[in-house]
Parts: C-alpha cells; sequence; structure tokens
C-alpha cells in the first residue's frame, strides 16, 4: 500500500497537472514575497554599513535565522536529503561535517571578526599587512569560491526547476521544452540574486534569508511529522523499511562504505577512496569558517556577543535541520524506494519532494500529494534564491570595499560611491553567473562545492587564523598562504580524476589525471598552511604594534564598528 | 590629548555618510593595553578554552571520520536493533556539537565577558579620564 501511492511521480512519467500549476503559482508567491521585503529593505538602505552589512542591528535570533537560510543551500537540502535515500549512511556523514564545522566558527572566528572587520573578510585579513596586494588576494580568494559555488549552485538549480515543475524528456510545460525550462531556471534564479542584493542589499538579503530559513524549517518539520506518523512515530521501524528498500536491500544501508570509500577489487585505489573521504572531511569542516559568505554574516549584528549568540542559533538550527534531513532521506527510502528515486535524478536531488509527495497521497489523497509536493519544491527553490543572494553580496562587496575602494582608490572612495560601485559590480557578477551556469549546465560540476569549501579551508582559514593569533604573521605570510592555498586546492583537483582520466570526468576523453583524489583538502589545507609559514618567515617585515592593536580590538571590542542608528 | 586618531588604521577609514565612529582611542592605550596583565589574563582565559576544545573536536571527528573509513567491522555492530555504531556515533556527534556551543558560551558568558567589558570601557572611557586628570 506504501509503496504504491508512492510511484505516483514514476507512472505519470512527472509530475501531474495540478500539482504542476500550485507549484508553479507557490513559486510565483515566493518570487512576489522575496521581492516585496527587498523593495522594503531598499527604503531603510542609505550608507555602506547598510548596503554591507545590514546596518549592523539584526539581533542573534535573527542571524541565527539568517545563518541557516543562508548557508542550507539546495546541495544541503535537496542533495542530502537524496544521498541519505540512496546511500543511507553516507549522506548522513556529509551532513556532521556541514555542522561540526561551527564549531570552529563559533570558537575562534566570530567574535574576533566582529569585532576588529567592517565589512569584508579582507578587513581581517589586511589588518595588520600591506592593504593593498593583500585586500586583492582576498578579493580573488572570495570571487573564485562565491563564483564556484554559485556555478554548483546555478546549475543546480535549472535543473531543479525543470524537476519540479515536471518537465522531463521531451515534455513541454508553457511552452517550454526541459532545456529551455533549465536555462530559464538559471536566468531567473540569476536575475532574482542581482535584484535582492541591488536594491535591497544586505539588509533585502538578511530578511528574505530570515524568513526562507523560517519557512524550511516549518515545512521540513510538517513533513518529518508526517512522514514519522505512517510508521506509528518509531524510527526503528522507519529505518529497517528503508533498509529494506534501499539499494542493498538490507542494514548495510545503515553502514558506511555505499558512497565514500568504496571497496573495489585494487587495493591502491580502495585506499584513495578512504583517504578521499576524509579529505572531503576535512574540507568540509574547516571551509565553513572560511566561506566569505558566512563570514560577513557576522558583521550584521551589534556587538561580537550577539555574534556568539547568533552563532549558537544557526547550529541550533542547522543541526536540527540534519537530523530531520535523515528522517526524510530514510523515509524517501522507504516510502519512493531507490529505483523509483535514481530514475527522475541519478543523484537523488528529488528525492525530499518526491516523499513529500507520497507521504501527501498516503496521508491525504491526491490533492493533498499534490500541495506537499508545490510546497516542499517551493521552498526548494527558495533555498536556491537565499543562498546565491547570500554568495552575490558576498562577491560585489569584496569587490567594491576591497578591490576598488582599497586598491584602487587607495582607501579614498566615499561609502556613497563605494555602494555604487558595489550595485554595479553586482550585475556584472549576475552576469558571469548566468552565462558560466549555462555553459556549464551539461557538465558534472557537483564537485565545484566542495571544490569551493577545499579552497575556502585551505586559503582563506589558515590566513585568517593566523592574522588573528600569530604574532610574526606578515604581508608576504598572508598572501603566500591565500595564493598557495587558492593554487594548490584548485590545481590538485584540475589534475584528479574528476577534470580528466575517468568516465564521470569534466573532460571526458582526455587524461592527464595524476592526483588520486577527487578532494583536495588533505593535502591542500596543510600546503596552504605551510606557504603562509615559510612566507612569513622569509619575509623581514613585522609590525607587533599592529598586531597588539588588533588583539586588544578582536577580544575586548574596544574600537569596534557601531550599528548605524537609524 | 594626544590622540593618534585610529585613522591609522586601516579598517576605519570611514566615510563622510557612515554613522559616526565612536570616539577614536588613542593608539598607545590600546598597544599599552596588550601587555597589561588583565589583558593577558583576559586572552589566557580564552585561549585555554577555545584552543584545547578546537583540538579535541577535530580529533573527535577526525576518528568518526576515519572509522567509517577504516573501521566498518566495529561501525557495523549493532548497539540495539537496527541501530548500528556508526549512526550512534554520528548522533552523538551531533550531541557533543551542541554541548560545546553550550559549555563555551556558559564559559564566555561567566569568565571572559565580564573582564572583557570591563577593560573595553576603560579604552573607551580612556579620554574622559585623561581630561579629569588634568583639571
Amino acid at each position: 500500500m506504501i509503496l504504491s501511492t508512492g510511484l505516483l511521480l514514476a507512472q505519470e512519467g512527472a509530475v501531474t497537472g495540478a500539482s504542476r500549476t500550485i507549484t508553479m503559482v507557490l513559486f510565483l508567491l515566493t518570487i512576489a514575497g522575496t521581492l516585496a521585503i527587498t523593495a522594503w529593505a531598499n527604503k531603510r538602505t542609505h550608507t555602506a554599513t547598510d548596503f554591507h552589512s545590514g546596518g549592523r542591528g539584526f539581533t542573534a535570533t535573527q542571524n541565527g535565522f539568517a545563518i541557516a537560510g543562508d548557508y542550507m543551500s539546495a546541495a544541503s537540502f535537496l542533495g542530502i536529503a537524496g544521498m541519505i535515500a540512496l546511500s543511507g549512511y553516507d549522506g548522513f556523514l556529509y551532513s556532521i561535517g556541514f555542522l561540526v564545522a561551527w564549531l570552529i566558527a563559533l570558537l575562534l572566528v566570530a567574535e574576533m571578526l566582529r569585532n576588529s572587520g567592517r565589512f569584508t573578510m579582507g578587513d581581517v585579513l589586511s589588518y595588520r599587512m600591506q592593504q593593498r596586494p593583500v585586500r586583492t588576494a582576498a578579493a580573488v580568494s572570495t570571487l573564485t569560491v562565491s563564483i564556484f559555488y554559485l556555478i554548483a549552485q546555478m546549475v543546480g538549480a535549472g535543473a531543479l526547476i525543470a524537476l519540479l515543475l515536471g518537465i522531463q524528456g521531451d515534455q513541454t510545460y508553457l511552452g517550454m521544452s526541459g532545456d529551455v525550462a533549465k536555462i530559464m531556471g538559471i536566468v531567473v534564479v540569476g536575475l532574482l540574486m542581482v535584484i535582492y542584493v541591488t536594491f535591497g542589499g544586505m539588509k533585502g538579503t538578511t530578511w528574505v534569508q530570515i524568513v526562507q530559513a523560517a519557512f524550511l524549517m516549518i515545512s521540513v518539520a510538517f513533513l518529518v511529522v508526517l512522514t514519522l506518523s505512517i510508521y506509528g512515530f518509531s524510527l526503528p521501524e522507519l529505518m529497517t523499511q528503508a533498509a529494506n528498500s534501499s539499494q542493498v536491500g538490507d542494514e548495510t544501508f545503515l553502514q558506511p562504505g555505499l558512497l565514500y570509500g568504496q571497496e573495489v577489487d585494487s587495493a591502491v585505489q580502495t585506499m584513495w577512496n578512504k583517504l578521499d573521504l576524509i579529505s572531503l572531511g576535512m574540507a568540509l569542516v574547516l571551509g565553513t569558517a572560511g566561506l566569505p559568505h558566512v563570514l560577513i554574516r557576522f558583521y550584521t549584528v551589534p556587538d561580537s556577543t550577539t555574534a556568539r549568540k547568533s552563532v549558537n542559533w544557526g547550529i541550533g538550527l542547522i543541526g536540527v535541520f540534519y537530523l530531520m534531513t535523515l528522517v526524510l532521506g530514510f523515509g524517501a527510502a522507504a516510502l519512493v524506494g531507490y529505483e523509483t528515486i535514481q530514475d527522475q535524478n541519478p543523484a537523488g536531488n528529488t528525492a525530499a519532494p518526491m516523499l513529500a509527495e507520497a507521504v501527501g497521497a498516503n496521508i491525504g489523497g491526491p490533492i493533498f500529494a499534490s500541495i506537499m509536493l508545490a510546497v516542499i519544491a517551493s521552498v526548494a527553490f527558495a533555498t536556491i534564491l537565499t543562498t546565491v543572494a547570500g554568495l552575490t553580496i558576498a562577491s560585489s562587496s569584496s569587490l567594491a570595499h576591497d578591490f576598488y575602494n582599497s586598491v584602487i582608490r587607495k582607501g579614498k572612495a566615499t561609502g556613497a560611491e563605494e555602494v555604487k560601485v558595489a550595485r554595479v559590480v553586482t550585475w556584472f557578477v549576475g552576469l558571469v553567473a548566468i552565462v558560466l551556469a549555462v555553459f556549464a549546465q551539461n557538465l558534472n560540476v557537483a564537485f565545484l562545492v566542495s571544490l569551493a569549501f577545499a579552497i575556502a579551508a585551505s586559503a582563506n582559514l589558515p590566513t585568517l587564523l593566523l592574522s588573528l593569533f600569530w604574532k610574526r604573521f606578515n604581508t608576504a605570510g598572508a598572501l603566500a598562504g591565500i595564493y598557495g592555498g587558492l593554487i594548490s586546492a584548485v590545481g590538485l583537483v584540475f589534475f584528479s580524476p574528476v577534470v580528466s582520466g575517468s568516465d564521470t570526468a569534466l573532460i571526458p576523453g582526455a587524461d592527464f589525471a595524476w592526483f588520486p583524489m577527487p578532494n583536495p583538502a588533505l593535502v591542500s589545507v596543510p600546503l596552504g598552511l605551510l606557504c603562509a609559514v615559510v612566507g612569513t618567515l622569509m619575509s623581514k617585515e613585522r609590525d607587533y604594534e599592529k598586531f597588539a592593536m588588533l588583539q586588544v580590538r578582536a577580544l575586548t571590542g574596544a574600537g569596534a564598528e557601531k550599528a548605524s542608528s537609524h | 590629548m594626544t590622540t593618534q586618531p585610529s585613522a591609522k588604521d586601516p579598517t576605519s577609514g570611514a566615510a563622510p555618510d557612515e554613522a559616526p565612529a565612536a570616539e577614536p582611542i588613542p593608539s598607545e592605550t590600546i598597544v599599552a593595553m596588550h601587555s597589561d596583565p588583565r589583558f593577558l589574563h583576559l586572552r589566557r582565559t580564552l585561549y585555554v578554552f577555545v584552543f584545547p576544545m578546537t583540538v579535541l573536536f577535530l580529533i573527535w571527528y577526525a576518528v568518526y571520520v576515519a572509522m567509517s573509513g577504516f573501521a566498518r567491522d566495529i561501525m557495523a555492530i549493532e548497539v540495539a536493533a537496527g541501530f548500528n555504531v556508526a549512526l550512534l556515533l554520528g548522533l552523538l556527534q551531533f550531541v557533543s556539537t551542541f554541548g560545546i556551543a553550550i559549555l563555551y558560551s556558559w564559559y564566555a558568558r561567566k569568565k571572559f565577558d565580564p573582564l572583557s567589558y570591563e577593560l573595553r570601557d576603560e579604552l573607551l572611557g580612556v579620554n574622559d579620564k585623561k581630561e579629569e586628570e588634568s583639571k
């Protein structure tokens, strides 16, 4: 009984007409709602502090929700639910790295960053250093991380919107074929993120993220309760059912090894697979506190104590969310089944919406099924929008503040000028992202998310921590650390099986791969750190006075940027 | 009043249309604070918690991930019906993350914040005091 209702999607080969209409209406409502918030925020954005940091007036709870909305991308909602549905325990393992990572942000980064910086990661990195070279490096690294992450999100968005509207194969909807719908999806998402950022600035982006996170938590919690109710609120029952309907059909579904660290015939390859798992874990856990769009969230609150509390809110929301994702993944495995999920999308990205439909059909019949599907689909759509908006504002703030103001104008630009430049640059970032995503849409770009985390872990986090804690650290060290970490992470991926020399490679025919692991962090993080240390020691520059000022400011909050009065 | 204003400080090259910055603190006052025994105590208070704790949770996470790769026999042991060591350790990662966040917040509120506020107020009020002294 349970299984037969779950097959609605597969039997139709697509979403039913009613559900499509409801989904479309909810998509449009989501867009209208977020644009209304943006218009509201536009009237309240006057200064550079408003634009880059939302006036620093957000409460801990508000910023905590915004952190959750910013951080939980389509990759972590649909992606992890799908990974758990298809690969069981290994998907869960992935989500844990995303959560534990926040302890680094909480213990080592959030408060000191809030007290010593102003708008960007570059503010803290360059505090003790020669401004222009270090800010240039910070802007380069911010842009690289953000653009890679953006492309991954937008390519995913295009495919997802086609899937969520149920446009498959040679079907059409509103005159759009699947391919056209994908491009439309990318363009719409790209334009929306530019509009949020140019008009709403950080204030608008933050409020959109807050509202989205609240909707996401509520609707996912609702789906979790409904899913559990089918199994008499017995988690063991759900897990048994999930394991039985999984690709392996038994309890190995709940054990490591289906996705990461796979054991193959070659002992050497098995070893590399397992080391790659550790490398991935390292990128996830060390990358988060070096992601520019995460870091600038700490500037939106009035002081460091609020920054701390907001990270706690973030940890609570993100943690509870991933626990709920576990239920969604198991629910999808049990109710929808491996084959059906895989048919729709090989990575399992539609497992959560499919579960929503199956649960709806099981409890309230076809109409309820359509509503549930539409709700989860539009929440997923909103999840993509808020993450790309966060990435866009991180890029444009860094270009305007680090590059334009400090490098080109040598720090003489006024706030109004900086905001004007940021708005123009946002269009540039948006257009570049749209074009790259359209060209990349048929490539296998899933690796870009873990690459963005690896760069953040290799280039940004070591230099950030050394800036805050190492007295001797200097300009040469910061430059060596950022460029060294960036080049080693990107370079190792370039020579890995991700780009060439495997069936799923980016460039299928070629083979110039010599680095055996798709995830570079295990090597690139130590390399980045080593570059930073060696670079420092090779230069005679030292400015202990600046270090003293940075530390006193970071730990006491004296001289920290204030919230705007309006 | 010998203000070496924080214009020397690169991050506050304040633009005219910004919210007015707080009264700039003389940089030599800040530098002097860095070797003040109370500041050193404040810094030690922070360091003795955050560094060991970071090492601890990173090791605990690394062990967990490594066991998922290299100790699959142990991870597969069932501790309850349908519930194995791997899932148990995974859930314990959630517990430890929440626990460390709560513990740190408690520690920071009790041990770090009061002293931090005291030093901040002293630094911010330093100009007024100087004026009072000169009277």
